[in-house]
């Protein structure tokens, strides 16, 4: 979820238009308490919102044993303003940003891509009637009650069909996941934390079965973060023993954690309970220097859930998996697979997990 | 071979040196051909690497491109056409590059033209970065759209984006010189709108922030389209195909994009600009070839007199066992060095003068091909080079028949020096029968046509009759100098004879002195002449054709916008006023005929043929053509036509947005002011074919007796204040249509001018020569008695002959060549019909200033002579 939002207060910058009289503003809805969840509804995009993610995250193994993580994003971000021209192609109301990127665990390689489009030429979009994102060639879309998954880019690609062995998550109270104290400053956040993953992975065109497990988030709201937030760091976590945990530490400017920081427990039987941040901590373990962006990030933590009985340790399957995303986001953030191991409920664990880290690089700046 | 170069140094450089005056004219006339051709062919090739340079920074890695063919714009619908071939491989995106009016920022400024360039900012990098910066590939996409931030603390300059409502970036050098900044507002001008659009940022100077040299604003394509009101329209698309798939793909697209819209290579926009611009490319260098050949000449004459003069001497080195190629050696070396001396000092000359030549020839490619800046010259060392090996090379060409002469020279020569000339006088009548034969060459290649538009034979012929009048001048020499001796001896008494006799019987230098100097004196008289029966055709053309009292257009096209537009309803608006007759509505639009650029017009013709007056070549009073222009029939202009190969009564068909259309072409008219051409159809038809209702100009036609000033008024009444236009009348129409004319000539007059000073180096040089090789003669003069005075009188006299020969060869080849110029040359290359006028004041003037310069480059010669000593050159005799 921090990772939607450090993406979401990005990429309301980076669009953001100054208010001008000759254009009128467009108003969106905010993320307010009483939310009612609708599946298949809410997969679908929500337009009245100003941001949107679908976050999908993996651990894929071939049939030789290598082992991959991969990550594919759709955001959506409305504009500020109604476009002046409705009819153009170009009339800028939304704008689709997409990110992929594979984590080579054996081979320690990372490749990332994005793709940055507006719906006007029909090459990027997001259905509100469907579950079905797409930028270009990159698409999410349900069959069924199949999630099917496409990503291409030069080195790899994947096909992907998963399926959710758990019902959505939802996080937060009463339908909010709150950001920060303030009314509104939240968003509407679920997750399917189990999905079996099937499908091909295309390496410099070679196909290889692959078998799996992914985490997929989504999130819409209009307003979820505030200026003197510096960074969040975000984990996935699914231990072995069929538990998942999701939590979000929310930095402040001041190195303090936003005390709306928050996470979800998820057993075994589906049920689900809310974390806050007494019920949570990390330690990192050690430390990553980016050499690319001079970032100096925590690598490997140590968490621990008390009152799950969680106690576990993440290790990355590799240290560069920073994604500087120049084109689309603006954004440097770092995401990558990792391994878990400990205890949970008292008895040895071991688990994969996905870590995302932002706000540790040169803070993003506006560039387009 | 230490030999040979210490001859050389004591023979040739001493000698070299001792006459440094004329050594010093000679290298002077080498490195004056050399810089004008150096020069020229810089501004040429800075014109065209510049639009390349844009090309590649506006279209980035594009392979392939969508070009309209109808007009400066296809409508984006073509881009559904291109979705399937995503899958390929294939990445396209669409842009608008397209000129827009800055209007004045502040009351002290001019507006100026600068470039619109609307592109998907959310496109694909590979379409925008081009000029990487190779160290820093990671940030290679945001380095090309770089937005500097301004220490802007207010969140509405931070939240200022390319996607705010009229945000535009804005190119670096633009920004420099206005001041803009992130936030600012800065004014353009729209047709006769103005416009304001806001500053989101300023451009680095890689990839498209450095187009045009930064005079650009950059805005996303859906503003871009607002800007211009150009709604569903783009310039052009561009697509990234993989390499193999290049050739396969242009043919497919080719069949499915509308028929309006061209499939072409990146290259082609490149070929096309290349081919617009070569005929007005290749008559610059043609004129500095003439400067270059007088250079030819003047080492030819230099070399030749010093083998002449030296004859004994080299008898002498002969006679003491010095073998033929050592002294043909020696020779060569003293060319070579002149050579280099002329040509470094050219080629040092030249890339000074580039900027100049640049800035001469700048706004005529500006102003009638195509707008890229043209501030800076783009140095190729490969021109360097070219240039270099040109002046050597001529250089040494020049150079052959002398030094092929001094190996002739016997060992028993070296007593005897009058066999030279006897040789001379033989072989004048051969030399005259080459020369009758280069003339009628001349001839009959004047009467070739162009291959592929290029006077080929045009320029063979100019050449032609350069050679041929130099080997008349021998003959004519040696038969009208003992007819001009008895003349002069008559007025001027004995010293008259002796200087006449004196130059027959130093026939060779004599012929070769005349001749360098008439081709000097023709370069000068006939690009005199070409000049002025141009700005007497156009003059007269403006007077004929511009009939109406009063124009109007939208401030955006008086600003140089061509495009600039009006509503159809200004035409209305200015008829309605009292006193006007009729008002006639105008439009042109660039359109791509047949691989070229050309202007498809329409007229009014119901009101042409009551008002108008155009000059066609059948020669058909204007009302009468223009009656019959309704419907499928058109007009087209003489450049058109000859380009073209068509005629009156043949049929052109051009690309339309619903078609090939097929036009039957009425008449061919006379037209100055584009050699790119025009083809002008009824309005009506045109408004059908391309749905464009919007004119370009209204021509007003004044009742009789109407106030010009009131009727000015009621117009600018009529449109309302909010309508920024321009309302000329013909006088100030004309005034503007002749500082175009001057502009555009500017070059030739710079030439014109390098050809006066050649000229007059030529003499000095010529003259030079003869009074040091007459030194002898002067000696022996001096011995029988002759006064100093006396000398100095013939040496003056020798000085007028040669002048007045020269000139006067100098005036009938500069004839011939004006008539190649402005019949084959430049109505092969351009198409304009130019009606011949001799500017005979000025053929006065410049021939009392060639007598002048003559007699004054007599002045230290004929001190020289009069120095002259007669017993140390004496003993010899």
């Amino acid at each position: 979820m921090v990772r939607l939002k450090s993406l979401a207060f990005i990429l309301s910058l980076l669009f953001s238009m100054s208010p001008s009289a000759s254009a009128a503003q467009k108003v969106y809805k905010q993320a307010l308490p009483g939310y009612q969840y609708k599946f298949p509804q809410d997969h679908f995009s929500h337009d009245q919102f100003r941001t949107e993610w679908w976050y999908y995250t993996g651990h894929l193994i071939t049939e030789d044993k290598r082992r991959f993580g991969y990550e594919l994003t759709f955001f959506r971000t409305g504009a500020d303003n109604e476009p002046t021209n409705k009819q153009s192609p170009w009339k800028l109301d939304n704008f689709y940003l997409a990110h992929f990127a594979i984590t080579d665990e054996n081979g320690k390689k990372f490749r990332y891509t994005e793709k940055l489009n507006r719906s006007g030429l029909k090459l990027a979009g997001a259905r509100q009637d469907a579950y079905y994102v797409f930028n270009e060639g990159w698409s999410v879309e349900k069959l069924g009650d199949h999630y099917m998954l496409r990503a291409d880019s030069p080195e790899y690609s994947i096909h992907l069909l998963l399926n959710s062995l758990k019902k959505p998550i939802i996080h937060g109270r009463d339908g909010v996941s709150q950001k920060a104290s303030c009314v509104g400053c939240a968003s509407h956040y679920y997750s399917m934390t189990r999905l079996k993953t099937e499908g091909t992975l295309f390496i410099a065109d070679k196909p290889y079965a692959v078998t799996g497990t992914s985490w997929m988030d989504h999130e819409f709201g209009s307003n979820q973060l505030t200026s003197d937030q510096a960074g969040w760091d975000w984990y996935s976590i699914q231990l072995d023993d069929n538990r998942e945990l999701m939590f979000y530490l929310m930095r402040r400017g001041d190195g303090s954690f936003e005390k709306e920081s928050s996470g979800t427990i998820i057993n075994a039987d589906g049920s689900s309970r809310h974390l806050t941040l007494n019920d949570f901590s990390a330690k990192p373990t050690g430390s990553w220097l980016s050499p690319k962006t001079k970032g100096k990030y925590p690598m490997g933590w140590k968490l621990s859930v008390p009152s799950a009985q969680i106690e576990i340790e993440l290790t990355p399957s590799m240290l560069e998996q920073e994604l500087v995303t120049g084109r689309s986001t603006a954004v440097t953030y770092w995401e990558g697979s990792t391994s878990v191991k400990g205890t949970s409920n008292g008895k040895p664990v071991t688990g994969q997990g996905y870590v995302e880290m932002t706000g540790y690089a040169e803070k993003f700046k506006q560039k387009l | 071979m230490p030999f040979a170069f210490t001859l050389f140094l004591r023979f040739v450089a001493r000698d070299v040196r001792r006459n440094w005056i004329r050594t010093l004219l000679t290298v002077f006339g080498i490195a004056l051909g050399v810089s004008v051709y150096l020069a020229i062919s810089i501004a040429n090739n800075t014109a065209i690497s510049q639009f390349k340079q844009t090309v590649s920074q506006v279209s980035g890695k594009a392979n392939i491109e969508l070009m309209p063919l109808s007009g400066p714009a296809l409508p984006e619908a073509v881009l559904d056409a291109l979705a399937d071939y995503r899958m390929l491989g294939v990445k396209y995106t669409p842009m608008i590059d397209e000129h827009l009016v800055l209007a004045a920022q502040s009351p002290e400024q001019n507006s100026e033209i600068i470039q619109l360039i609307g592109i998907d900012m959310l496109a694909d990098p590979d379409f925008k970065s081009y000029q990487s910066d190779a160290n820093d590939s990671e940030t290679e996409d945001s380095g090309k759209i770089r937005s500097e931030d301004t220490d802007s603390d207010q969140d509405s300059l931070k939240n200022l984006s390319v996607f705010s409502p009229r945000a535009v970036l804005v190119g670096g050098k633009l920004a420099q010189r206005h001041g803009f900044k992130k936030g600012d507002q800065l004014t353009i001008v729209v047709n006769d709108q103005k416009e304001k659009l806001l500053v989101a940022g300023v451009l680095g100077t890689s990839g498209i922030g450095g187009a045009y040299s930064g005079n650009v604003v950059v805005a996303d394509i859906g503003l871009a389209q607002d800007i211009l009101k150009w709604p569903g329209k783009v310039t052009r698309v561009d697509l990234i195909a993989p390499e193999s798939l290049v050739p396969l793909l242009q043919a497919k697209l080719q069949e499915i994009v509308p028929s309006d819209v061209l499939v072409a290579t990146p290259d082609t926009r490149s070929e096309q600009a290349e081919k617009m611009v070569r005929s007005f490319e290749y008559n610059l260098l043609a004129l500095t070839f003439i400067a270059l050949m007088v250079g030819m000449f003047l080492i030819y004459n230099t070399m030749t007199i010093t083998i002449l003069r030296r004859r004994p001497e080299i008898g002498i080195l002969r006679a003491i066992g010095v073998s033929r190629r050592t002294v043909q050696n020696i020779f060569l070396w003293e060319a070579i060095c002149l050579g280099l001396m002329g040509t470094t000092l050219g080629v040092v000359m030249g890339a000074f003068m580039a900027d100049g030549a640049l800035k001469a020839v700048a706004q005529t490619f500006q102003y009638f091909y195509f707008k890229v800046p043209l501030d800076k010259i783009t140095v190729d060392p490969l021109q360097y080079a070219a240039a270099f090996a040109i002046g050597m090379g001529l250089t040494l060409i020049a150079a052959l028949p002398p030094l092929l002469e001094s190996t002739t020279v016997s060992p028993a020569e070296a007593t005897r020096r009058a066999s030279q000339e006897s040789n001379v006088r033989r072989s004048t009548t051969p030399l005259f029968v080459v020369g009758l034969a280069c003339l009628a060459l001349c001839y009959f290649s004047a009467l070739q046509p162009a291959v592929n538009n290029f006077p080929l034979f045009g320029y063979l012929a100019a050449l032609l009759a350069i050679m041929g009048c130099s080997f008349l001048v021998p003959l004519i020499l040696a038969k009208s100098l003992p007819v001009l001796a008895t003349i002069f001896a008559r007025i001027f008494g004995v010293e008259g004879r002796i200087a006449a006799v004196s130059l027959q019987g130093t026939l060779g230098r004599t012929a070769v002195a005349c001749a360098s100097l008439m081709i000097g004196i023709a370069m000068m008289i006939s690009l005199a002449i070409m000049i002025s029966s141009f700005r007497k055709t156009v003059t007269h053309w403006i007077d004929q054709s511009f009939e109406a009292d009063l124009w109007l257009q939208s401030q955006a096209r008086a600003s140089g916008n061509k495009f600039g537009r009006l509503q159809e309803s200004a035409i209305k608006a200015a008829a309605s006023v009292e006193g006007v007759a009729a008002a006639e509505g105008f439009v042109d639009r660039s359109i791509n005929y047949q691989g070229m650029s050309a202007f498809l017009a329409a007229a009014d013709f119901d009101v042409l043929t009551k008002y108008g007056n155009q000059l066609f070549l059948s020669g058909e009073s204007s009302k009468t053509v223009c009656a019959r222009v309704v419907g499928m029939h058109a007009i087209i202009s003489e450049p058109f036509a000859v380009r073209k190969n068509l005629k009156k009564g043949d049929s052109v068909e051009i690309d339309t947005p619903l078609g090939k259309r097929k036009f039957f072409i009425e008449d061919v008219f006379y037209d100055y002011a584009s050699d790119l051409g025009y083809i002008i159809i009824p309005r009506d038809i045109y408004k059908q074919l391309y749905n464009d209702s919007s004119i370009s100009n209204v021509a007003i036609y004044l009742k009789e007796g109407a106030n010009i000033e009131k009727a000015r008024q009621g117009i600018l009444k009529n449109l309302g204040s909010s309508s920024l236009v321009s309302l000329s009348s013909t006088s100030e129409l004309r005034k503007e249509a002749i500082r175009i004319f001057d502009r555009t000539f500017a070059i030739t007059y710079a030439l014109h001018t390098i050809a006066v000073t050649v000229a007059m180096l030529s003499i000095m040089n010529a003259l030079f020569a003869l009074t040091i090789e007459s030194r002898r003669e002067f000696a022996i003069l001096r011995y029988i008695g002759a006064k100093k005075t006396q000398l100095a009188k013939i040496v003056y006299l020798q000085a007028a002959i040669l002048g007045a020969c020269g000139n006067l060869g100098g005036i009938g080849l500069g004839y011939i060549l004006s008539l190649l110029l402005i019949h084959v040359i430049n109505k092969q290359s351009f198409g304009w019909s130019v009606q011949y006028f001799v500017p005979y004041d000025f053929i006065l003037q410049s021939s009392t200033l060639v007598i002048l310069t003559s007699l004054l480059s007599g002045i230290y010669p004929a001190r020289m002579a009069a120095r002259t000593l007669a017993p140390s050159v004496v003993r010899d005799e």
